[in-house]
Order: C-alpha cells, then sequence, then structure tokens
C-alpha cells in the first residue's frame, strides 16, 4: 500500500495528547524541545498545549506545529515507514521538506520564523487577516470578490465548498459578511493576523529569496514532494527555493493536490502533525483511502 | 416533497449521533438532543457539511448548499436535537426549505 505523509499548517485544534503521544515513541521529540529552545530563546522543555503563551502566539503556534510535524515524520520512518511522496498544507510545507530531508530541522526552524518576520514587515501598520468560508464553491467566492469589488483573495482552496480566504482584515470582513448573506453555511475569521498566500506579500519574494539562498542549504528531496500552489513534482533544490517563496503569497489549492496524490496510486495518508484537520478536510474528497491522525497511527505501526 | 417516516426518522437519529461519537471520539451514550455540538462535543460547520452529503446521497437529492445556508440564518443549529430536526426538514422539503416560515 502506497503512503504519503501530509503535514498540516499551524493547528488551532490540538487533539490534546499530542505530545504524550510523540514522548511515548522515543527521545526526539524532547530533543527537538530542548534544540528549540536553544535556538528561541523560548523554554519550549516543558510544553503544554494549555499554555495560551504558546499556542495562542502566531509565531509560537508555527514553531510547535513544526516540531510536532518534524518529530513525527522522523519516528515514522525510524520505523520503517516511507512515504512515496509528501505535502505541505501552507506553511506546513516547512515540515515536509524536513520530512524529505531537504534540509536540517534547524533550517526549517530558520525559515519558519524569517518567514514571519519578513511578512510582517511588508505589511506593518495594516491590519490584515484570513477566514473561512463553508458552503460556496470557488466560483461563488470569486463571483462575490468581483461583482462587490472586494481586495480580499481565496488562499486556499480545502474542498470543493470549503476555502480559506486572505487579504486586509476590512476587506476579509466584507467577503465574509457577503459569503454569509449569499448562503455560506459558515464563516468566520482565522485566529492569524498575517495575511499568508495574499498578493500583500508578494514583496518578500525579494528578502525571503535571499534570505534562503544565503542561509539554507537545499539538498533533493528524498522523497518527492508535491507543490499545494501547481501541484507540480519539486525534485531539485532551485524549484523548491521557489516554492518556498512563492508559498508565502501565491494562491494555494488543497483540493488538487490531494487529487494529484491518490491519482499516484496513494491510498494511506499519514497526518503528519498535530490536530486532525486535512483528516476533516479529507472527508470531501472522492477516492478510497484513509487518513490516520497522530492519535491513530498504532493501526499501522506497533 | 417527500414523507418523512417514522422510519427515516430513526436512520436520520442512528446515523446522526454515530457520526458524531466517531467523529468526535466519544461514547454515543454520551450524546444527547441537548448536546451543544460546539461546546460540549467540540464539533465543527465541516461536520454539518459532511452530515448534508450523508443524506444527499442517502435520500437521492440534489440541495443547493446555499438554501441551507440561508435558512441556517433564520434557524442556527447548536444542538444534536436542532440538527436531527434540521435534517429531517431538508429531507422532507429539499431547496423548498427556505420557505418555511416557522
Amino acid at each position: 500500500m502506497k503512503t504519503a505523509f501530509i503535514f498540516p499548517a499551524f493547528v488551532s485544534e490540538y487533539l490534546g495528547t499530542e505530545d504524550q503521544i510523540l514522548r511515548s515513541f522515543s527521545g526526539n521529540f524532547q530533543q527537538k524541545l530542548d534544540t528549540l529552545t536553544r535556538i528561541t530563546g523560548d523554554d519550549y522543555q516543558n510544553l503544554s498545549l494549555d499554555d495560551p503563551d504558546f499556542t495562542h502566539d502566531e509565531l509560537r503556534s508555527q514553531i510547535i506545529s513544526y516540531v510536532f510535524s518534524c518529530s513525527l515524520s522522523d519516528e515514522l520512518t525510524n520505523r520503517g515507514l516511507k512515504p512515496v511522496a509528501v505535502a505541505g498544507y501552507s506553511m506546513g510545507l516547512y515540515a515536509a521538506l524536513y520530512g524529505s530531508r531537504v534540509f536540517e530541522f534547524e533550517h526549517g526552524l530558520q525559515l519558519v520564523e524569517e518567514a514571519y518576520a519578513v511578512s510582517r514587515s511588508v505589511i506593518k501598520g495594516i491590519d490584515c487577516g484570513m477566514g473561512s468560508v463553508i458552503g460556496l464553491t470557488r466560483d461563488e467566492i470569486e463571483t462575490l470578490i468581483i461583482d462587490f469589488k472586494i481586495s480580499a483573495e481565496i488562499a486556499n482552496t480545502n474542498s470543493k465548498y470549503s476555502h480559506l480566504i486572505t487579504g486586509k482584515l476590512k476587506d476579509v470582513e466584507h467577503l465574509l459578511d457577503k459569503a454569509r448573506e449569499t448562503g455560506a453555511m459558515n464563516v468566520s475569521f482565522l485566529p492569524v493576523k498575517t495575511p499568508y498566500h495574499s498578493r500583500l506579500l508578494k514583496e518578500t519574494q525579494v528578502e525571503f529569496g535571499q534570505f534562503i539562498k544565503n542561509h539554507i542549504p537545499l539538498k533533493e528531496p528524498d522523497y518527492p514532494v508535491i507543490s499545494c500552489i501547481d501541484q507540480k513534482v519539486l525534485k531539485t533544490s532551485e524549484a523548491i527555493a521557489n516554492e518556498l517563496v512563492r508559498n508565502l503569497h501565491e494562491s494555494l489549492n488543497w483540493k488538487k493536490t490531494f487529487e494529484k496524490l491518490l491519482n499516484m496510486g496513494i491510498s494511506q495518508f499519514v497526518e503528519c502533525g498535530a490536530g486532525k484537520s486535512l483528516q476533516k478536510i479529507g472527508r470531501f474528497m472522492d477516492g478510497e483511502f484513509i487518513i490516520y491522525p497522530m492519535n491513530k497511527l498504532h493501526r499501522i505501526v506497533d | 416533497m417527500a414523507q418523512v417516516t417514522d422510519k427515516i426518522r430513526e436512520e436520520v437519529r442512528e446515523i446522526v449521533y454515530d457520526f458524531f461519537a466517531e467523529e468526535c471520539e466519544i461514547d454515543v451514550n454520551e450524546i444527547s438532543d441537548e448536546s451543544d455540538i460546539f461546546t460540549d462535543l467540540g464539533g465543527d460547520s465541516l461536520m454539518f457539511l459532511a452530515l448534508i452529503e450523508i443524506f444527499t446521497k442517502k435520500y437521492g437529492q440534489e440541495i443547493d448548499l446555499k438554501t441551507i445556508g440561508k435558512y441556517s440564518i433564520k434557524h442556527p443549529v447548536e444542538t444534536i436535537g436542532q440538527l436531527i430536526d434540521m435534517q429531517l426538514r431538508i429531507i422532507e422539503y429539499g431547496n423548498k426549505i427556505i420557505e418555511l416560515d416557522d
């Protein structure tokens, strides 16, 4: 059975048992927390998911997600479960690339921090955000954007009727209001202040690209990495550097990315990270497959 | 309009209860009609969407999701009992649910 590792973005809903599960596997998770503490200066050694200083902070929540994902990926491959491909959802790209041995753990951490810093710097003084629209198609949302001349954009298509939007806060709010009036079943804000996957972040490309070139040694991936932007297979370090830069300001399509993995004959997916957001999204994909979140892994590994 | 029989009522109830038990990883006996989907069960709107897909396939309906979205503005669903009631109305009235005035 072909297996893919899929890596979630930063998580807003934890299972609550992630740290216990990872600590029960081996010392890998604790080693990574020690490394995080050493590099960032923040105390991750006694990380608790009940501590809002970590889980409600935009950068720290990304760092936590990154370390959960990297640890789980290590555990699985150490136990002999090798993916035939990997894909990262949004900021899950960093862990996906780590999981494919493109760079070292510390380099991914540097990328998470730098991407955040550069993104925040280009939108300095502008209130921005992201939102979720459930119940409208991509075309229906695009029609609202055009008809009402709203500058918000679609950040990601999760499934036919589930999308994320991004942009300036007032535009996101306007689009959410219009979506609800039109008949969206649910609209909500995401707990972020950075407009990921928005053209507002296009200015990051030079600085972030230069940072990658100067500081992050990229290797060719051990396992094929599927682009969440255009679903191409990323095989070279140049293609990966380009993906890292584009990932901040281009619209993503998780639905197509997942379909690409299914078309590769993959029928078993491991959600390599905290929570089970990708399993939830997977309900709306057509095909015969199963997605295992972290707390169900005992079904496929000892 | 489709007639909602006692059998359909029971099917819908069983599917909804089993769905939330599995998705929220809790014992089905811990769920009641009064359970708040969000605060008690930790559910979300994607679960609503998934259930609507399950029922439209099961009962061969073609539902405009936007109609249900508009209906839910006037009739917000918070509990399992309210959700079952809404699903039964969707089965019974289809896209005409929006014309219901109560």
